[in-house]
């Protein structure tokens, strides 16, 4: 069932098993599990319920719609980082790619080690992984929906020796409309808001949209629910409350929110864990213009990466942006940018990410997240060599020039000029860079002085509060992070419900309450 | 319109226009005034005893070793001079802000009268007295002369201006035009596509602090050529298009990086708004992907 402020305005107060706070890859995964378990589940989100035939794949709308402060989310410090973040249900995989990739056994080996978290590496997680892959159709991008912007990248990326992919997805049944990130309008994309959500709902959840969780509900030093403002269309709060009372209570708020929540929640120790080990996935783009015409909007956008560099961090992924979009990392002003804009159709772009090393604090200031973050050096130099690597591509492809966003070579026209620009000295503020995937914020791990959550999920020090989110993720897992946030927060939700049927069994609260 | 209330209308614009000019010239003066202090402090006080040994029998001021004291007074200069900037901006609603102008120059010009009657009879207190009384009467008579000189009217329309700050700025169509003009490739510009509401209403959406920082952008690129190569002697809205058009590349260049991100901030919101116009796609090519893809039925 979907609740919405309108329906049943004024305060109010509900009792459950489960409070889920957030339904992205976290929440709507325990939500989903517990609620097909038998749990009274209730999930709140800040954002609306959005669905196929409300996206229109007009890339401001949707921004305005689907995102954050309208994609105005970001953080600061020796460069300004944008850091886009979904705000509806289903959370950031609403405007994601849909890239699906396992964590590397090495990351998953390392976090088994150095953080004690048990059963992970040599296939301890697998299960997990195969019946996610299975709910959400996880399978590479057909040849077919490549999309000739990476046919060429990837003709480029052939001839210089390197080595590539069609890139695993979650969309069944897509045509390529090319707008995942503005919400997919045939709901090929298996994002949580068609695929856990309506599971759990169907299971008997319920689900309050547009419900700003405000802070945890403490008694006793532990944690019984969690208290949410309600929000009108416009994102302004109604003045009304929602109380939702529960035997155990999940934050999915994701790494950059839930911090916050549990900061003014008075749960983020100082000197503590809770909001530092910010890790992000810092990006940038690269753009080339073709003598012919490329349509490189004809296809899925992410649908191809390179394996080569791998193994020094730097990821080549495919990408495509409308008219909108492109229009930006286009240099210059006035009639000649509307010359290069003008052969839009003979471009193509090619995204580049870095596993990044540095690391960065989320602080609370009233109820948002600051978030500061110090791009170290040695990010620095792998994103320029990735996109000077990128650049090669392109002219191995046969480009004629390449946009690169790098302030002191913004146009390359030449092979040598692309070698020539990962020597150049660079400071992270003369890159253009934009960042996906923050993570680490509370991270899981067997010591509590280094870490804010138990490998079960339950954070140190409250019994009944577990996280799951992308915040637990100790380290960078290297690769798009959707699912294995997926796979924890699946061991997170049984983890939850033997603790629920321990306390007296599921269901228990509700039937009291009734 | 009769011939009186055109009459009464002209002098109470003129009346407002005066008002302006001489809050502006206080606050230049408090500025200047407090950076000489501060960074002139002995100077200041051997000129002002210089001059009152040509006024007549006044006994010298010897120099301060006071500094702590010395930065409470600069910061307090600084704080009068943004006082008196702030009520000139809007007489009718900063309106208060000239109590409180009036007040402070009038409590300095008492402590310094009392300084010279009690302590020493120096020249500096007396003609601290006499300048910073005559600020606050002349503050206090701008107080008392706003109601009649600034019409509701006048009061309406600056609340208006202050809910919508970027479309009041004449600078954002000049940065719109700047950024994508008429004519080239295809016909559409920014200014005829008439994008500012949809940006503003964009802006508006994000987080609170959006619209004031992009609203100070704009201002800083309006003054920018005053004080940022390449340095031209005009505002950026009063340039031909060829000069703003350099002027912004200058600031996308910029080693500066919170200039070239501020620059990036705002080309996103106009080329984004401008070059997601159906009929722009279309010019480009880009068909709409749910025409190229139709939804399921």
């Amino acid at each position: 069932m979907i609740v919405r402020p309108e329906d049943a305005p004024g305060d109010l107060v509900e009792h459950c098993d489960v409070a889920v706070g957030g339904s992205g890859a976290g929440g709507a995964v325990v939500a989903a599990d517990l609620a097909c378990a038998g749990a009274q589940v209730i999930i709140l989100e800040e954002g609306e319920y959005y669905t196929g035939r409300d996206f229109t794949a007009h890339a401001l709308a949707e921004i305005g719609k689907l995102y954050r402060d309208r994609g105005f989310t970001g953080a600061i410090g020796n460069t300004l980082i944008a850091i886009p973040l979904g705000r509806a249900v289903g959370g950031t995989t609403t405007i994601n790619s849909g890239t699906c990739w396992r964590a590397p056994e090495e990351v998953l080996g390392r976090w088994e080690r150095e953080f004690g978290i048990p059963n992970l590496a040599r296939g301890g997680l697998a299960s997990e992984f195969e019946r996610i892959e299975r709910t959400l159709g996880v399978a590479p991008v057909p040849d077919d929906l490549l999309g000739p912007g990476a046919e060429a990248f990837c003709r480029g990326a052939r001839a210089l020796g390197w080595r590539g992919e069609n890139i695993p997805r979650n969309a069944v049944g897509c045509r390529g409309t090319g707008v995942c990130v503005f919400g997919c309008p045939r709901d090929a994309k298996q994002a949580m808001n068609v695929s856990y959500i309506p599971q759990a709902l169907r299971a008997g959840a319920r689900l309050h949209v547009r419900a700003r969780a405000e802070r945890v509900l403490i008694e006793d030093g532990r944690a019984v629910g969690v208290v949410a403002d309600r929000v009108g269309p416009d994102g302004r709060a109604r003045g009304e409350r929602l109380w939702v009372v529960a035997a155990r209570t999940v934050l999915s708020a994701g790494a950059l929110l839930t911090p916050v929540l549990l900061a003014r929640s008075g749960l983020a120790e100082r000197g503590g864990p809770v909001g530092r080990n910010l890790r992000i996935h810092p990006a940038s783009r690269v753009t080339a213009r073709f003598d012919r015409p490329i349509r490189a909007w004809e296809g899925v956008p992410q649908s191809y990466h390179i394996h080569e560099f791998e193994p020094e961090g730097i990821f080549l992924q495919g990408m495509v942006v409308p008219p909108a979009i492109h229009a930006v990392a286009l240099p210059g002003f006035g009639h000649a940018h509307k010359e290069r804009m003008a052969a839009y159709a003979h471009m193509a772009s090619f995204g580049v990410l870095i596993s990044d090393t540095s690391s960065g604090r989320v602080l609370t200031v009233g109820r948002r997240p600051l978030v500061w973050y110090w791009m170290n050096r040695n990010d620095t130099a792998r994103l320029l060599r990735g996109i000077s690597l990128a650049a090669r591509a392109f002219f191995a492809a046969g480009a004629r020039e390449v946009f690169t966003g790098v302030r002191q070579r913004p146009v390359l026209r030449s092979m040598a000029e692309a070698e020539e620009l990962e020597h150049l000295p660079m400071r992270a503020s003369d890159l253009e860079v934009m960042a996906f995937h923050p993570m680490g914020t509370a991270r899981m791990g067997a010591n509590a002085l280094q870490c804010a959550v138990t490998p079960d999920g339950m954070m140190y020090g409250v019994p009944g509060l577990y996280i799951a989110d992308a915040s637990l993720l100790p380290t960078s897992p290297l690769v798009n992070p959707q699912l294995t946030i997926m796979a924890l927060a699946t061991r997170i939700a049984n983890a939850l419900f033997r603790s629920l049927s321990r306390g007296g069994g599921v269901g228990h609260l509700a039937r009291e309450e009734t | 319109m009769k011939g009186k209330q055109r009459e009464a209308l002209g002098s109470a614009a003129a009346g407002q226009w005066w008002c302006r000019v001489i809050l502006r010239g206080l606050a230049l003066s408090f500025f200047l005034v407090g950076t000489i202090f501060v960074f002139f402090p002995d100077a200041t006080v051997h000129a002002m005893n210089a001059i009152g040994f040509w006024f007549g029998d006044f006994t010298p001021l010897p120099s301060s070793h006071g500094r702590f004291w010395l930065s409470l007074a600069t910061g307090y200069m600084a704080l009068v001079a943004l006082l008196a900037y702030a009520a000139q901006r809007d007489l009718r609603r900063h309106r208060d802000l000239l109590g409180f102008l009036a007040l402070g120059k009038a409590t300095t010009a008492f402590t310094t009268l009392s300084f010279y009657l009690h302590s020493t009879p120096a020249f500096i207190y007396i003609a601290n007295t006499a300048v910073d009384g005559a600020i606050a009467v002349t503050a206090l008579a701008i107080w008392l002369l706003i109601p009649w000189i600034v019409p509701p009217s006048a009061v309406r329309a600056a609340e208006v201006a202050a809910k919508r700050p970027l479309l009041s700025l004449p600078v954002f169509s000049a940065v719109l035009e700047a950024m994508v003009p008429e004519g080239g490739p295809f016909h559409e510009g920014a200014l005829s596509a008439r994008i500012e509401p949809l940006i503003e209403q964009f802006v508006a959406g994000a987080a609170a602090p959006m619209p004031a920082a992009l609203a100070l952008v704009l201002r800083l690129i309006d003054l920018s050529p005053f004080f940022l190569p390449p340095f031209r002697f005009q505002r950026f809205s009063r340039l031909p298009l060829s000069q703003r058009v350099l002027l912004l590349e200058a600031w996308e260049k910029s080693a500066f990086p919170p200039r070239r991100q501020a620059i990036h901030l705002l080309k996103l919101l106009v080329v984004a708004h401008f070059y997601s116009r159906p009929e722009v796609e279309a010019r480009l090519g880009y068909p709409h992907p749910l025409e190229r893809v139709p939804r399921p039925q």
